[in-house]
């Protein structure tokens, strides 16, 4: 069984948040896209360090408490935000070099040994709320599978996004009627392609113009990158293997498919399923190159995950070894590509373009299927009370400000609703 | 008053602008895109929208016009606060981050703010 709370899982994060707290605390790699170019700013002086740990801390305390504690409790996966997001912070409060990998370590062990006690603690509950988690996660591979069809919309209006749609279900249903490849995969491909057909066509039209002034910027920082690239690719690898046995997934758009992997017996199942997230996380990963790749070459910090590519890399290799080694070399060869993808990305601005539009769509979509996916949950446990209870949660959160953010809420309204419905059922309120 | 969106969905946050005011001018482009835009006045602030309002929204602004000039209004989860934001105006800051949760919340204090300051 994977993702269990076993001797090797404690060391394995435990040694991997140590790890990225010391990335962070040499300003080698930060996890947070907004932390990035801020290091700099201290490295080279202008700032002080408790000035960097205030705004590290500002930036990511937010998204630790929401998007990190929500896709880990529903799948007893851990994630980057919970780990990373803090790991950043933790690095850059350090004062001293070799206090960033304890404080990291104690994060590390400290979440990896909680998760097991949470996870006990809610499989017990009369209300059944962790089996209900795998509703939650059931629109999440048809869903992602339209983010292309809606970026497109985004950037090239109505007519063209109608167009893409009729094409894409056409295919969808030649594909699902006559052959046993999963739909969802083919969907994906199509609508990718018909993105780049409809951005190149549009670049055709209007001849897109270069500036030297950027690929100047591009060049300049990429030696630091380089000359760090040891420390980055033993990340890498801690990282990959952490994907490899379980215990951790790359983003939203793979955890919940992982976990249900980790359920499966079927080995054709699991298999099906890993590739699924797989595709998906590589998928992610393309659209996040321009913004991850641009922040990297102009501030000289790396991502403590590179491109992201690690993760899938991660997931499928057949063994932890080969996930360390495979993690280390795909972080070495994203580290050599990045002037040449700097210098592509100066001369098609487009691409860019496209990125903001990619990962705004893959946003749409997954807070769609998350709210669909908490609500049938809700209904699962607790039939149409515990939707009572998971919508009411919903629609306080929209009507008092939003606090808890549109990624998070379908997620923490469905656990909340399962603990809801467990007091209910204990005072006698509420029977299955 | 012209101001250049990019960042995460753009045309919410243009939609947003113009709801809060229709006379601003918009130019939809990306965080590269409006470096040089910045830098020869032909326009006058920066907003774009990120999962975090102060990650992929500036942070190549904060590389290539500096931290000095850039600000996040509205970080996720948080609330929009006019009295920070009229400081960030008379601090000089000219590129605005936020939520993309926030947009609709955060533009029109933002935006009120900025014509209050000209």
């Amino acid at each position: 069984m994977l993702g269990e709370l076993t001797v090797f899982n404690v060391i394995l994060v435990t040694a991997l948040c140590a790890f990225t707290a010391f990335l962070s605390h040499m300003g080698m790699a930060v996890f947070h896209d907004g932390l990035r170019p801020v290091i700099p700013e201290f490295i080279e002086g202008r700032m002080k360090r408790s000035e960097l740990s205030s705004i590290a801390f500002g930036l990511s305390v937010g998204f630790i408490a929401s998007v990190g504690i929500a896709h880990t409790l529903p799948t007893g996966i851990l994630n980057p935000w919970l780990l990373f997001l803090t790991t950043d912070i933790l690095g850059v409060i350090a004062t001293k070099k070799w206090l960033a990998p304890i404080l990291g370590g104690v994060w590390g062990a400290l979440t990896i040994t909680s998760l097991g006690v949470i996870n006990a603690a809610l499989t017990g509950l009369p209300v059944d709320l962790i089996g209900s988690m795998g509703a939650l996660s059931d629109p999440i591979v048809s869903a992602f599978a339209l983010f292309p069809l809606v970026a497109i919309f985004t950037q090239f209006g109505a007519k063209k996004g109608v167009t893409a749609t009729a094409i894409t279900l056409i295919i969808r249903q030649l594909v699902a009627s006559f052959t046993t490849v999963y739909p969802e995969s083919i969907q994906v491909f199509v609508g990718v392609v018909l993105l780049i057909v409809f951005a190149i066509l549009n670049d055709k039209k209007n001849s897109a113009k270069t500036s030297d002034d950027e690929a100047n910027v591009f060049s300049e920082r990429t030696a630091r990158i380089k000359k760090n690239v040891i420390w980055l690719m033993i990340g890498g690898a801690l990282i990959a293997v952490a994907c490899n046995v379980g215990v951790f997934a790359g983003s939203d758009v793979s955890i919940y498919t992982l976990a249900k992997a980790h359920k499966a017996t079927d080995p054709a199942v699991v298999n099906a399923l890993t590739q699924q997230a797989s595709i998906a996380e590589f998928m992610r990963g393309l659209g996040f190159i321009p913004l991850i790749a641009t922040t990297a070459i102009t501030t000289g910090v790396y991502g403590v995950a590179g491109l992201t590519f690690i993760y899938p890399v991660g997931y499928l290799m057949p063994n932890p070894v080969f996930a360390a080694i495979g993690g280390a070399i795909v972080i070495f060869l994203e580290v050599s590509l990045l002037g040449v993808i700097g210098k592509v990305l100066g001369k098609f601005p487009s691409i860019r373009a496209s990125s903001d539009n990619i990962r705004s769509a893959m946003t749409t979509v997954m807070e769609f299927a998350l709210l669909i996916g908490a609500i049938n949950a809700t209904v699962k446990m607790g039939g149409y009370t515990g939707f009572f209870i998971g919508a009411m949660i919903y629609f306080i959160n929209e009507l008092t400000g939003r606090r808890i953010m549109k990624m998070a809420i379908g997620p923490v309204a469905a656990i909340a609703t399962g603990i809801i419905l467990n007091v209910l059922y204990i005072v006698g309120l509420f029977r299955m | 008053m012209r101001v250049a969106i990019g960042g995460m969905k753009k045309p919410e946050m243009e939609a947003a602008i113009k709801r809060a005011d229709s006379t601003i001018e918009t130019v939809i482009t990306t965080d590269i895109g409006a470096v040089p835009m910045l830098e020869s006045g032909e326009v006058d602030y920066y907003f774009g929208a990120c999962e975090s309002g102060g990650g992929a929204a500036i942070s190549i602004l904060i590389g290539m016009i500096g931290y000095g000039k850039c600000c996040t209004v509205a970080k996720n989860g948080g609330q929009v606060n006019p009295e920070v934001i009229q400081k960030f105006i008379k601090d000089g800051k000219i590129v605005f981050g936020m939520a993309h949760d926030s947009i609709e919340k955060a533009v029109p204090v933002l935006v009120e703010a900025l014509i209050n300051a000209q």
